[in-house]
């Protein structure tokens, strides 16, 4: 690859270059209920709670029922579209030499790293994602920039990407960076 | 004592490290008590005022707890402290009731660096701090305070290829850090007419804007404003009676001298000697400090990259701050601290062999890049010109303060541009070059060798103006480095080019 028979980058305007495209793989659609549940776990009690206040306390009863309309009206943008939103960006694939992510939803994220640079892989499940049977895939490397989370995986699926990841990389031995 | 052979293959050195039996421990330099004393005074003032005043009260009582607490305060870190160095690794054991254990094995040994504070170099004593490969604090074996001939013998010893030091003995007297291995090559060296840099630097001034404004504060704490009688009351009285935009010029005047003095003595007490050699074993140093004497090497291989600054205010004078990217514990290495341009470009010549790339032209990033920066530079001087035109319109400070906003909000558009016009990128057959939207121009290089990702940001207005954020991921220096507000079909051609092997796949077709 010679780059300076290479000077597309020079000239934005050149349509004939492609850009990036999607990861192929959509995450598990039970993450967005795993995305739905934090928001209702702590929206629905604040709001209660500032409803409450607003009962009990008639002289803050403007500041709380405003605030209990505003975390209200939050709960249910993080509940609903927030998610949604969220499982259409999240998206992942694993190619013969390099994994691919794209994840956020105001921001949108994207990462691609080589397997020959990887160093760590592993998988984690919080409480909400045992029970839903979701897994977190996290491939390191030596950067803090080349790092991927995929969120919301299939625990199974996790965890042979994981095995398979990790297979792979020990062919390379050098240190990685 | 016993004496085994020091690691092959070096010769028996002159500098005579003891090596040690795995159970066989030593103290630090019991001066370490003393190092420790003044090294704690400028945390324990509120302690000690706080004493002062008490013992007013009583002062037998303070004088005794003083007596009980201070002795066992400053012997317990020293007696508690061991270390040894062995065939396999060096071992810091200290503390009483916590105990730690830091390690560090001989082969996986990066860095050996030198510091001596002044009390130190009084004391003629070194700190050591030994670096493996990671990146963090707990990959740093740390010896407070040991004496310099066992310093420097620990840094000939130590470096993973070092030759034995021979020089060592040349500047045993001074009280310099050690300039240990033979025949080093000088690439650069402290200049004193490199001093004219040091006053164009923006920390400087901020520094003694900040000591205006708590000296003013602390003035008018201790009501020194409010006294009826006296010189300060009369000059007080006399500065509110002169115009506003009088007082301001004679305020910014007194911040810029007082700013360029100040920087001035920073950057003598900072890179006094400063000198950059290259040792046979094929590491670098750096040497530097006026009162606290600073030494540092790494290793030449582990550099990834460089990372050129002309700050704004040195620009016209044709200045330059030289940075390497490296990987291990010094991520970025001071090459050359502020210092002709030409200079900075002869040391990227010797050390990176960058000076190319760092002065290459680039590929700017286009008119959505442009407006972004324009946008936030003028919305920023608009907050700032909207808190000072609202309560003057609203008559709580006089109409004139307006004026500054607009001044402000000037400022802030033209830095804007400025930080648009620095913005650009190039790829080259090694390396890539970002020149990031900052208001000092800056040419960060990252070798090809040294990329191990892409990533890149784009947040919902980005998308809308139809650009992103590239960021290489490498391992040296920041780690990230992002090319700011790129068109999409660049952001993919970036990587494309510079790793097609793995980043073609993800072209769309």
């Amino acid at each position: 690859m010679d780059p300076a028979s290479a000077p597309h980058h020079t000239d934005p305007a050149n349509a004939v270059h492609p850009t990036l495209r999607e990861p192929v793989n959509q995450v598990d659609p039970r993450a967005r209920t795993l995305w739905r549940l934090p928001p209702l776990i702590f929206g629905i009690p604040a709001t209660i709670a500032a409803i409450a206040v607003a009962v009990v306390a008639p002289e803050a009863r403007a500041v709380a029922t405003s605030a209990a309309v505003v975390l209200a009206l939050l709960t249910a943008f993080y509940a609903t579209v927030v998610p949604l939103w969220r499982y259409r960006f999240h998206r992942w694939e694993v190619s013969d030499d390099a994994v691919y992510s794209q994840t956020g939803w105001f921001v949108r994220h994207r990462v691609i790293i080589p397997i020959a640079r990887i160093q760590v892989v592993d998988t984690e499940a919080g409480p909400l994602e045992q029970l839903l049977g979701l897994a977190k895939l996290t491939v390191t490397t030596a950067s803090s920039a080349g790092t991927i989370h995929i969120a919301g995986l299939d625990a199974e699926l996790a965890r042979t990407t994981a095995s398979d990841l990790t297979i792979r990389t020990q062919a390379f031995t050098d240190d990685a960076t | 004592m016993t004496r085994p052979d020091p690691v092959p293959p070096a010769p028996p050195p002159p500098a005579r490290l003891h090596i040690d039996a795995p159970d066989e421990w030593h103290r630090l330099s019991p001066w370490m008590m003393a190092v420790g004393l003044v090294e704690a005074l400028p945390s324990l003032i509120p302690v000690l005022i706080a004493v002062v005043f008490a013992g007013r009260s009583a002062p037998l009582l303070i004088l005794i707890a003083t007596v009980l607490i201070v002795p066992p305060a400053a012997a317990i870190p020293w007696l508690t402290t061991f270390y040894q160095v062995t065939d396999e690794h060096v071992r810091v054991r200290s503390g009483l009731l916590n105990k730690k254990v830091a390690t560090a094995r001989r082969d996986r040994i990066r860095s050996v660096d030198l510091t001596a504070s002044l009390v130190h170099r009084i004391l003629n004593l070194q700190k050591v701090t030994i670096g493996t490969g990671g990146d963090d604090q707990s990959s740093q074996v740390k010896l407070r305070a040991v004496t310099l001939a066992e310093a420097r013998a620990l840094h000939d010893e130590l470096m993973p290829t070092a030759t034995s030091g021979a020089a060592a003995a040349a500047d045993a007297t001074d009280g310099s850090p050690a300039h240990p291995v033979a025949h080093p090559e000088v690439l650069t060296r402290f200049q004193m007419s490199w001093l004219r840099f040091s006053p164009f630097s923006v920390g400087g001034l901020a520094v003694a804007a900040a000591i205006g404004g708590a000296a003013a504060q602390i003035a008018n704490e201790a009501g020194l404003f409010d006294r009826t009688a006296g010189v300060v009351h009369d000059a007080y009285d006399t500065v509110r009676e002169m115009p506003l935009a009088l007082v301001a010029t004679v305020g910014v005047v007194a911040v810029i001298v007082g700013g360029a003095v100040l920087s001035a003595v920073g950057y003598l007490l900072s890179y006094w000697d400063f000198r950059l050699t290259r040792h046979p074993d094929g590491t670098l140093r750096t040497e530097r400090g006026l009162l606290t004497t600073n030494a540092i090497s790494f290793d030449e291989n582990r550099i990834r990259g460089s990372d050129l600054s002309e700050p704004i205010l040195m620009r016209p004078l044709r200045g330059a701050r030289l940075h390497a990217i490296a990987i291990g514990a010094h991520k970025h290495p001071l090459l050359l601290p502020p210092a002709p341009r030409d200079e900075a470009m002869r040391v990227a010549g010797l050390v990176t062999h960058e000076q190319a790339e760092l002065t290459a032209p680039l590929t700017a990033h286009g008119r959505a890049a442009f407006v972004r920066r324009l946008n936030r530079g003028f919305l920023s001087g608009l907050v700032v010109f909207a808190a000072i035109a609202v309560p003057a319109v609203a008559g709580a400070i006089p109409l004139g303060w307006i004026a500054a906003g607009a001044l402000a909000l000037a400022a802030s558009t033209t830095l804007g541009v400025v930080r648009a016009r620095h913005l650009g990128h190039r790829v080259t057959a090694r390396s890539v070059v970002i020149a990031p939207p900052t208001v000092a121009r800056r040419r960060i290089v990252v070798d090809r060798d040294g990329v191990v990702g892409w990533a890149s940001r784009s947040s919902l207005f980005q998308r809308r103006a139809g650009v992103c954020t590239l960021i290489v991921a490498t391992a040296a220096g920041a780690e990230h480095y992002s090319i700011v507000d790129v068109d999409e079909t660049t952001a993919a051609a970036i990587p494309a080019e510079v790793t097609p092997e793995w980043v073609a796949p993800f072209l769309a077709r």
